[in-house]
């Protein structure tokens, strides 16, 4: 379990993190989500003890990191891939790890299996991709056995196979009660294999919650209706006090009506339907949403930051 | 696959056992004999030191009938024959800088930092090996440099000395001992400043300004200033007992006093600068 309160970061007078508080809960996988330069990888680094807080407090299992008697046998952590010594092989890389932390050696052989590098184990780490770097900082999270394990994007470099397969572990390393969280600003990826989700933007918590009530909060389901009469049926479905949007392809996405009321103004106005289907709404929807009311509330305080913050949002759109 | 599947609650509540700093040494050890550099300097630092320890002796043999009697009659041949343990010891400051620098360099200094955040255990840690390493290494390439100057001297009938002497074999051994005060002194000033090239240029200005500028300055100030930098200080304890008479001779026992007081507090300020700051 890793809980901060009131945790505040500032680097001179630049706010980076501002009283978080929040409890990552053990057995769950959490999600920790935000556009670039929202914070996450800061809250890391406060969570790891690499920087000090300048207010507040975080504490894993109960203790401030630094006060862990075997740190890396609690918490596992890959914040950086790209962040080791290119002259080593990859088990000399994981040997030291091990050595430092009081693991036993031939635990490095296990996490290099489990990681798929087994076979590149004795290649410097140099001639490695960079999918091949993102599993051994993998390894090197799992190396301790710890239950906590904290990922900061992930998945950045990997292949869709290397996607997969990252899903699948962290799915595995769940049902094995672990505490999980994982920062991307990939909020498809988030939905795939998180519970929970913390947003955070400028340095703020916006949502703590699971992402079904997440999804609920932020507009609920909609319903994809396509028809070849769509453009009558529009003013049929707002009558009957729906909203409609029309889509790219032509479809149409209805909320705020029910599915089998929609195929009941079909049949009643003889509307030919090719498509009624329902759509849960993504979690990118629902963060889109949440972050864009706190654009708009930081519009009240600073036109110019708004602004900053939705030309992030847009450069995470593409 | 099946050494994962542990069960977590009980793992998390039991009792784990503080690491030992001895775990510290070994994963650092590892760092250090990992890295093709830590060999490619080594060996540098005793083929470069032998071959101009080599070269300078050659040069004194095959210039001695010129020398005037008062030149031939201060004429040390152990002190001489360490001329080239200069450039090993450029060699082994260079490489207990970048043992510190370069994970700044990378990154994987917060590897460390989050494996061991103990962080004074790191710095401990990583100046422990680099003075084993250049302890070791500074003995054989003292011996090696030693025994290549008096058979160069030996063939120009230039005065020799010999390790069964008691004064040179001191000498020789302190020397070698020795040569490990600027390495571990460059972990420090690595930890201090971070930067690769700024740190081994303010480790050899300590070590280079007083031998270069010393001499310019009144002698009181060489007796009373200079004396207690570490360079003349390390210079005293190795083979002061050779030359009692130059202008920075401090006695063994002071010498070591003030060679231990430098680590001290250089050591000391990295301490507290690398416990402070953010990584």
């Amino acid at each position: 379990m890793i809980s901060a309160r009131g945790l505040t970061k500032r680097y001179g007078d630049k706010i980076a993190v501002e009283s978080l508080t929040f409890d990552v809960k053990p057995g769950v996988v959490t999600g920790f989500l935000g556009p670039n330069g929202a914070g996450k990888s800061t809250t890391m680094r406060l969570i790891l003890g690499l920087d000090a807080p300048t207010a507040g407090s975080v504490t894993v299992n109960g203790r401030a990191y630094r006060d862990l008697p075997a740190p890396i046998q609690e918490v596992g952590a890959l914040l950086d891939a790209g962040a080791v010594q290119r002259g080593r092989s990859a088990r000399q890389h994981l040997r030291w790890v091990a050595q430092a932390s009081g693991i036993p050696v031939r635990r490095v052989d296990e996490v290099l299996d489990l990681v798929g590098l087994s076979d590149v184990a004795e290649k410097r780490i140099g001639t490695f991709s960079l999918g091949m770097l993102q599993r051994l900082g993998i390894a090197t999270a799992l190396l301790g056995d710890p239950p906590v394990l904290m990922f900061d994007e992930p998945v950045n470099g990997l292949d869709p196979e290397g996607i997969a397969w990252f899903r699948n572990l962290v799915k595995r390393l769940a049902a094995e009660e672990r505490t999980i969280l994982i920062s991307s600003h990939l909020m498809s990826e988030m939905q795939e294999i998180a519970d929970r989700v913390l947003v955070i933007g400028r340095g703020r918590l916006i949502a703590d919650a699971s992402i079904d009530d997440l999804v609920r909060q932020t507009g609920g389901d909609a319903v994809r209706v396509v028809s070849p009469r769509a453009a009558e049926f529009v003013p049929i479905l707002e009558a009957a006090g729906a909203s409609v949007m029309p889509e790219q392809d032509g479809s149409l996405l209805v909320t705020g009506i029910e599915i089998a009321d929609i195929g009941a103004l079909a049949a009643r106005h003889g509307i030919t339907l090719h498509e009624l289907s329902p759509r849960r709404a993504s979690l990118e929807e629902a963060f889109m949403a949440i972050t864009r009311s706190s654009v708009e509330y930081q519009a009240k305080r600073s036109r110019s930051t708004a602004v900053a913050i939705a030309g992030r949002e847009e450069r995470i759109d593409g | 696959m099946a050494s994962t599947i542990v069960d977590i609650r009980q793992k998390s509540t039991r009792l784990r056992p503080a690491i030992p700093l001895t775990a510290t040494l070994r994963a650092e050890w590892t760092k250090l004999m990992t890295v093709r550099s830590t060999y490619v300097l080594l060996a540098l630092s005793l083929l470069l030191s032998v071959a101009v320890t080599a070269l300078v002796s050659w040069a004194a043999g095959w210039s001695w009938s010129e020398w005037a009697e008062a030149d031939r009659a201060a004429f040390d041949p152990v002190i001489n024959s360490f001329v080239g343990l200069l450039l090993a010891t450029v060699l082994l400051v260079a490489l207990s800088v970048g043992f510190v620098t370069s994970e700044y360099t990378s990154g994987m200094v917060r590897l460390t930092l989050t494996t061991t955040p103990r962080r004074g255990r790191v710095l401990l840690a990583k100046a422990g090996v680099i003075a084993a390493v250049t302890m070791v290494a500074g003995v054989i390439i003292t011996v090696a440099t030693f025994l290549t100057g008096q058979a160069v001297f030996a063939a120009y009938d230039v005065p020799t000395a010999s390790l069964g002497d008691r004064d040179a074999a001191l000498a020789v051994l302190a020397t070698g001992l020795t040569t490990a005060v600027y390495p571990v002194i460059g972990v420090a000033i690595g930890y201090l400043l971070r930067r690769t090239a700024a740190a081994i240029t303010v480790t050899l200005l300590l070590m280079f300004a007083p031998a270069f500028f010393g001499p310019l300055l009144p002698l009181r100030w060489q007796e009373r200033v200079l004396a207690y930098l570490p360079g003349p200080a390390t210079d005293s304890l190795a083979f002061g007992h050779l030359a009692t008479d130059a202008p920075m001779y401090l006695e063994r026992g002071i010498a070591a006093v003030v060679v231990a007081a430098w680590l001290v507090a250089l050591l000391g300020a990295a301490y507290l600068v690398l416990n402070r700051r953010d990584v």
